[in-house]
């Protein structure tokens, strides 16, 4: 916790030096907006040199967690720098819109994703350790794991089925639980962490074990646990998706400001008027 | 290959999940494979997107509008061209893209602004507009001053950090402080005081802190006009109050004489007549005074001893021996105004006139020459001379003059005045002008010769003069000598020989005879010159000759046509007596409100009223051309009409300075916002009217001084060493209010960055042809 | 499969052990002369005859006067046995292998320079400190070859021109298989010495003087509970087992609890498990290993009350363990009369493995994951899945990662795939060329992928399944294929990226902090929150 107070002082450290050598600056009859500008852009060029880094994981250039601390933190500072730059004020036409645009969308997923990393993954711990039915396991293992949770509920309502046993259970599966186990379900619902699809699946299994014979009790018992199991692992996949998702707006909004920023400092040079 | 082996890798990695996963190695082979991330992908195909939208907005864009950081104010907002402003920008989509890389101009980016707020070119980009010689000159007396080197902290850091001085070396551009593109309802010419603490050494935080104390503020000269407000408050306005039928004559406020100037809130005084008037005005036409002083002699005869120039039959024509009188000072200017004139003044300088016994022959001479002068003067002035006078007053060698001033020297002079004058004086003046004239000049067109005398005499004065002034106008700006040196340029020879050739042409002797003398006085005069070169000489002398025995032999018809002359003027004398007898009253007293008047053998002018054109004329000219050097004969005539009772008596309160070039100039207008001489304060009086308090009012600020001596200053002529009747405007005065929060106290309030004013140009349309 | 060009698949001996073969008259020499004792070249079969063995995987050393032959703390597993002149091996043995211990694993190779500065001053150090000199035929450094535990002591050349025949562990172990002689002499010594060097090392006869040392050393036991080899027996026990069943049952019991305690028990290798019966269900309460002692609080008791001694707990026996039995009134005469106690035992805080969280500590036992010593474990509640780690093995492997991002989990800690470098590791015992191997100085486990055969010992040997065994390509990326038609295969695992700088990748490329490489009995420090950002 010390670490994070030091690291804050010394990002408002910095953003207060910045202000201060911008409000000298302004006064000293020059252009402030040159400066913070080159600012902001060396700061954006630091940003980058994060992603640079995660582009070669194996480089002996210090642990990636300190390059993430420096990212967030000098994130920070890069936002303070931008509002002083655009000195708090929406910009006035189309271009600068796109600029302002982009670079919103650049911090707001990263602040989004740096919320995620920090929180999902506990929750998700912490919702195994109380109700998970299904181990954790990788984003790409997923699929994998559903294809298999599938498969499984297949063979088991197949099984139920012979020429003199009754359909109750296989109808019910057709009609109900085939769509359930195919694809991922729910996910608002997993979104919100509420389990009541869940329990509306297992009511209405209940209701059916009313109506039906001992054997095809036994497989809805196992099916109710396959549905649980389903039900987890389709948690697991929208939060862990979400865990992913969020990099899908950071790096590509990143790019293309990129480009807007280039764009932006060409067309600045070209009509500045000189004065310093 | 490396499939494979994570293949394996996966497939032994974990007994369990191989078992439960069966598609688990394909999907962290693809992690092992290490593929471009998905996303990196997307960014990519962002990015090239981006830049592809950029491209075809641009493009098709109708202008650059699209890269404006903010809409311009709403004064600019109808500038279309980016490249209107953006000097180095050619037009088109792309046509800034060359200017990515080229260094901008900023002058010639703040040259764009000039075409339409017009400021002087050459000094528009220095600090203040102000020519850099004036602003050093201003740097010193600011660097004089104590606390110069005084620094606040925050002020040092940013002269560490941030140096002036390189940056402002090439010049103060305009968008260094105006910056564009901000919105459409800033305002431009906000500054903030710190902006002007960039370059000024001596900083500090507000007025109402430590802003340097006022040093003398208003006054920076004595008042123009001398009024001695103290000396009128304490003694004048009460003694004159005592006087019950002046009551409600003075003054009761300062708004008696003071008022506020609508714009620029400056504080005015009240013309003369609805100020000083009251009082005063009888000093100017002289009623107060039981027996005022003469008037201005304006012109006059002097007396000179005409007995002399009898035996020594030098002719002078007609000359009343009666006239006593000096040759005044104003007649001294104007015979002046020529070289020629100077010349002989110079020689007759000193001459007691009257009695010429000892003069010696030249002396004697000159002062013939001096009566013919002074008749030429009448002559011309009477005839439509009087353009020529002024001019030849104008061109001696010294810078032009207003054409008002110069004819207002001689507008009001009644002519009929004159003329009657000349009748009494001088009668016969317009033949012994001819006559003069003919002998100076041989080119008298012949038909002329056969037309009436008076006329002849008119026009061939008038083409003496012209001629005269033909030689005198080619040595403008030269001095006296020089001109000396044209009368015997080569054209000298020239002109003799084509008069010699008319000479044999004509078939009348008379005329002949008449031309001699004034070939003598050429040559007398050539003879005199000490610096002449001797060829030349020699070469006139030679000219001379040729003609001698032509011209001998009519010597003695001369002095008969001198008595003729003589004849003819008792004639005229005798018409002068019978006009005489009927004037009874005395012309002085005639014109004791002023006006012209003759007395004696002089025309004298009076003052008619405050600001009197005439007096104001003769005033400005002789102030103008005064000097303290030798010979200088403006300086008598300024002194006179300045004198302690002098006509007038103007100099008693419109003040007297001396110019750069030791010459005078008279204050005849008050302080006003027209005479402001302050480049870069200003203060409005109007706003301040309703917050000083109502019974000290003026005093508020301007509270009377007891520093003796306010008149002594005016004996002198240097405005800027005076003793001032007020006080000097306290600092704190003003800081208790402006140095609260609410009231404005930034320096840009009572100081004006831009020295030279900035305006807008007329449009340069032309007249339409048709 | 992309058709791969046909080699000969490398076999045994190809490559010769480290230096060049011995040549074949010292060979009949040491045969000859009864170097080995009375071993039996008969004993062998034809293909491994005594002589291929001695020349293939034995050396002859020369060590001129006070040449470190090897040092306390090194990780070095060969037997020496001095041919001619003499050795003398430091008695320091206690502080040299505690510093040894807690200071060598952690130096990296580079600092080699250094440590071999500190032992060029062990000649000084032999003089100052008492020593015991071994003279000809002399057997030594056989307690570590069978332990696989880093050098006790250090053994430095006693005079010029000495030479050693150094037996290296594939060596020695072929030899102690096939000749029961041999066996039985290393054994023995083996006993012996490790009764006084475990005496000597644990501390607690820091008082007494060398011949009463001895003396009390004659009359301890050592006894081995459970097998050297302990690995395969454990892959069958856990075959079936799903996660979180007790193992403990399986293994061998030492002492049950509440039996009668005529000995203390001074761990002397591997570990053992200390349990407490409540209503018939067993579960370990603690966790001992080198070092530790068993049943001394109870003996003090004993003697205080007069009464006889009982296990307050039972002991079992993980994987494999040598202890030490010190008869109950050596303990009474020696360590209880005021000599300072070496902590730990069951008196004190339940073993080593200090922390709260009892099942924790099954878990960490359970998996047998007390044997790491560079384990990579993941803060689940960090760990969001971006699989930097897995790139990071990757870019450092070329192109393949090493280790697979799932494992054992317990609570927020998951012991993922990745070789944990064991203070005990199996994998080397049957490796038939040493390839598998310790780094001598940081004592991580290695593959020289020269020597490797690719017979997979190694890998059906790791109880963990850590060890994976890939394809060989040849220069033109195509795999390589022997005559019979199978493919060249190597051994790969985690290598904690040796003789790359900065240490393993896949910690460095973590980006929440999530992973980290740790010895496990540092376990407890992931159990207090690191600061996030």
């Amino acid at each position: 916790m010390f670490g994070v107070a030091r690291n804050t002082m010394v990002t408002l450290g910095a953003i207060v030096a910045v202000y201060w050598l911008i409000s000298f600056y302004s006064t000293a009859l020059r252009d402030p907006r040159f400066l913070d500008g080159w600012i902001l852009t060396a700061a954006m060029f630091g940003q980058l040199l994060f992603h640079v880094r995660k582009k070669f994981p194996a480089s002996p250039l210090g642990r990636v967690s300190i390059w993430l601390k420096m990212h967030i933190y000098l994130g920070y500072f890069v936002v303070a720098v931008f509002l002083l730059h655009t000195s708090f004020s929406f910009p006035e036409t189309t271009l600068e819109w796109a600029l302002w645009i982009m670079f919103a969308l650049v911090v707001v997923s990263g602040l989004v994703g740096q919320y995620l990393t920090s929180s999902i993954p506990g929750k998700l711990q912490q919702q195994h350790a109380e109700q998970m039915t299904f181990e954790q396991m990788t984003f790409e293992q997923i699929p994998t794991a559903r294809l298999n949770l599938f498969r499984e509920v297949n063979a088991l309502v197949l099984d139920t089925v012979t020429p003199e046993g009754s359909s109750e259970v296989s109808d019910f599966y057709v009609n109900r639980l085939r769509g359930y186990f195919r694809r991922p379900q729910n996910l608002r619902a997993h979104l919100r962490g509420s389990r009541r699809p869940l329990e509306r699946i297992n009511g209405e299994i209940s209701d059916l074990e009313r109506r039906v014979n001992a054997p095809d009790r036994e497989t809805l018992s196992s099916i109710r646990k396959l549905v649980t199991a389903k039900y987890d692992l389709d948690h697991q996949y929208t939060v862990q998706g979400l865990l992913h998702s969020w990099l899908f707006v950071h790096v590509p909004a990143t790019y293309s400001l990129i480009v807007l920023s280039i764009l932006h400092v060409a067309v600045v040079y070209a009509y500045s008027s000189g004065v310093q | 290959m490396s499939q494979l082996c994570t293949l394996i890798l996966q497939g032994f990695s974990d007994m369990d999940l191989l078992q439960r996963f069966k598609n688990f190695r394909f999907n962290s082979r693809q992690s092992a494979k290490m593929p471009r991330p998905k996303r990196d992908i997307v960014s990519w195909w962002l990015a090239v997107f981006t830049a592809g939208v950029l491209m075809l907005a641009v493009g098709y864009a109708a202008d650059t509008k699209l890269f404006m950081p903010g809409p311009l104010t709403s004064s600019h907002s109808t500038l279309e061209q980016c490249s209107d402003c953006h000097s180095n920008v050619s037009k088109g989509q792309f046509g800034w893209l060359h200017a990515v890389f080229a260094t901008a101009d900023p002058r010639k980016d703040s040259s764009s602004c000039l075409t339409c707020h017009k400021m002087g070119e050459d000094v528009a980009h220095n600090p203040h507009g102000l020519e850099m010689s004036k602003l050093d000159a201003y740097v010193r007396e600011i660097k004089a001053q104590p606390d110069a080197t005084t620094l606040p902290v925050k002020a040092r850091v940013r002269k560490a950090v941030l140096p002036v001085d390189s940056t402002f070396q090439d010049g103060v551009f305009c968008a260094t402080c105006h910056k564009e593109h901000q919105g459409g309802d800033v305002k431009l010419k906000d500054m903030a005081d710190a902006q002007c603490h960039t370059c000024h050494q001596v900083q500090f935080e507000s007025f109402n802190t430590d802003h340097p104390d006022f040093d003398k503020y208003p006054f920076r000269r004595r008042t123009r006009v001398n009024f001695d407000h103290s000396g009128h408050f304490k003694k004048h306005f009460p003694e004159w109050k005592a006087k019950k039928e002046n009551a409600g004559t003075t003054p009761e406020s300062c708004s008696g004489c003071h008022t506020v100037s609508a714009q620029e809130g400056h504080m005015n005084v009240k013309p003369f007549a609805e100020s000083c008037a009251a009082c005063h005005l009888g000093q100017i036409v002289g009623a107060e005074r039981a027996t005022g002083p003469k008037g201005v002699a304006m012109l006059m005869l002097p007396g000179v001893d005409v007995a002399t120039f009898r035996e020594k039959k030098i002719d002078i024509g007609k000359w009343p021996d009666e006239s006593e009188a000096e040759l005044s000072s104003l007649m001294k200017l104007l015979i002046g105004r020529t070289a020629k004139g100077r010349k002989i003044l110079a020689d007759t300088d000193g001459l007691d006139l009257l009695d010429l016994t000892q003069a010696t022959p030249e002396q004697i001479t000159q002062v013939g020459n001096l009566v013919w002068e002074v008749k030429h003067l009448f002559h011309a002035l009477t005839n439509s001379g009087t353009a020529d006078i002024l001019k030849q007053l104008d061109s001696d060698g010294q810078a032009p003059l207003d054409q008002q001033l110069l004819t207002n020297l001689t507008a009001s002079m009644p002519r009929d005045v004159l003329i009657g004058a000349l009748r009494d004086w001088l009668p016969g003046l317009a033949e012994e002008i001819t006559r003069r004239g003919d002998e100076k000049r041989a080119d008298v067109p012949p038909a002329t010769t056969t037309s009436d005398a008076s006329d002849t005499v008119t026009v061939d004065g008038a083409n003496a003069d012209q001629a005269e002034n033909a030689t005198v106008d080619q040595t403008q700006g030269a001095a006296p000598e020089a001109t000396q040196a044209d009368r015997k340029n080569p054209a000298g020879p020239v002109l003799l020989a084509q008069q010699t050739e008319r000479w044999r042409v004509d078939p009348f002797g008379r005329l002949l005879k008449g031309n001699q003398p004034p070939e003598e006085d050429l040559y007398n005069e050539a003879a005199d010159e000490p610096d002449e070169p001797a060829d030349q000489a020699s070469e006139d002398a030679d000219a001379a000759d040729d003609q001698d025995p032509a011209v001998e032999p009519e010597e003695s018809t001369a002095d008969a046509e001198a008595d003729t002359e003589v004849d003819s003027d008792v004639e005229v004398s005798a018409d002068n007596e019978t006009e005489a007898l009927e004037l009874d009253t005395d012309a002085e007293t005639w014109a004791q409100f002023g006006g012209w008047y003759r007395q004696v053998y002089s025309i004298l002018y009076k003052p008619t009223v405050h600001a009197d054109t005439f007096l104001k004329a003769w005033l400005d000219f002789s102030a103008i051309r005064f000097s303290k050097t030798e010979g200088n004969l403006a300086a008598p005539v300024f002194s006179e009409l300045t004198g302690k009772d002098a006509q007038g008596q103007c100099s008693k309160c419109h003040s007297v300075d001396a110019t750069k070039q030791q010459a005078r100039v008279i204050k005849w207008t008050p302080s006003s916002a027209e005479t402001g001489e302050s480049l870069f304060t200003s203060f409005s009086h109007e706003p301040h009217l309703g917050v000083v308090s109502a019974q000290k009012g003026c005093l508020t600020c301007h509270e009377m001084s007891s520093a003796k001596g306010y008149l002594d200053t005016y004996k002198a002529n240097d405005p800027k060493k005076f003793v001032s009747n007020f006080a000097p405007v306290k600092k704190e005065t003003c800081a208790s209010c402006h140095g609260k929060k609410e009231v404005r106290q930034d320096c840009v309030l009572c100081h004006k960055y831009h020295v030279t004013d900035i305006f807008t140009p007329v449009m340069q349309t032309k007249i339409p042809d048709k | 499969m992309a058709q791969g060009n046909l080699v000969r698949r490398p076999q045994r001996w190809d490559a010769a052990f480290g230096r060049e073969r011995i040549h074949a008259d010292w060979v009949k020499l040491i045969l000859s002369s009864r170097i080995l004792g009375d071993i039996d070249a008969a004993d062998f079969p034809d293909d491994l005859s005594l002589a291929d063995i001695i020349t293939n995987d034995c050396a002859i050393r020369w060590c001129s006067r006070g040449e470190i032959v090897y040092a306390a703390g090194s990780y070095q597993t060969s037997i020496f046995v001095v041919l001619n002149g003499g050795v003398r091996v430091s008695d320091e043995a206690g502080t040299e292998a505690a510093t040894g211990q807690t200071v060598m694993p952690k130096l990296n190779a580079w600092l080699s320079p250094l440590l071999q500065g500190k032992f060029g001053r062990a000649e000084t150090n032999v003089t100052r400190f008492p020593t015991v000199r071994l003279g000809r035929y002399e057997m030594f450094g056989e307690v570590e070859a069978m332990t696989r535990t880093p050098r006790s002591n250090t053994a430095v050349a006693d005079v010029d021109r000495t030479a050693l025949l150094e037996i290296t562990w594939p060596g020695a172990r072929e030899l102690l298989h096939w000749s029961d002689a041999f066996r039985y002499s290393v054994e023995e010594l083996y006993r012996a010495r490790s009764v006084e060097v475990g005496l000597k090392e644990s501390g607690l006869f820091a008082h007494v003087d060398p011949e009463t040392l001895v003396a009390i050393a004659q009359q301890c036991s050592f006894e081995r509970h459970g097998s050297f080899d302990w690995s395969h027996l454990y892959q069958r026990e856990n075959a079936g087992r799903q996660q979180g069943e007790q193992v403990i049952g399986q293994e061998p019991l030492i002492i049950e609890q509440g039996h009668y305690l005529e000995d203390m028990f001074l761990i002397r290798a591997g570990f053992a498990r200390v349990t407490e019966t409540v209503h018939d269900n067993e579960s370990s309460v603690g966790f001992l290993e080198s070092g530790d002692v068993f049943g001394l609080t109870e003996i003090e008791e004993g003697l205080l009350f007069g009464s006889h001694p009982q296990a307050a707990r039972g002991l079992r026996s993980v994987g494999y363990t040598d202890l030490i039995r010190i008869p109950e009134h050596i303990v009474g005469r020696f360590i209880l009369s005021g000599s300072k106690r070496r902590g730990g035992g069951v008196a004190s805080a339940p073993g080593q493995v200090s922390h709260a969280d009892l099942s924790l500590l099954d878990f960490v036992v359970d998996n047998r994951f007390i044997n790491a010593t560079n384990a990579m474990v993941i803060d689940t509640t960090r760990c969001v899945g971006c699989d930097d780690c897995v790139r990071a093995c990757a870019a450092a492997h070329d192109g393949i990662p090493r280790f697979v991002r799932t494992g054992r989990t317990h609570a927020n800690l998951m012991v993922t795939s990745a070789c944990m470098h064991c203070t005990d590791p199996v994998c080397l015992i049957d490796c038939p060329t040493g390839a598998i191997h310790r780094d001598v100085f940081s004592g991580s486990v290695v593959i020289d992928d020269d020597t490797c055969i690719g017979c997979a010992t190694c890998s059906s040997a790791c109880p963990y399944n850590n060890i994976q065994m890939r394809e060989v390509t040849g220069p033109d990326g195509a795999i390589l294929i022997d005559e019979d038609g199978s493919t060249h295969l190597k051994a790969t695992k985690c290598d904690l990226c040796a003789g790359q700088s900065g240490g393993p990748a896949c910690q460095r490329a973590c980006p929440h902090d999530a992973l980290t490489r740790i010895d496990i009995r540092d376990l407890d420090i992931l159990s207090d929150q690191q600061p996030r950002v």
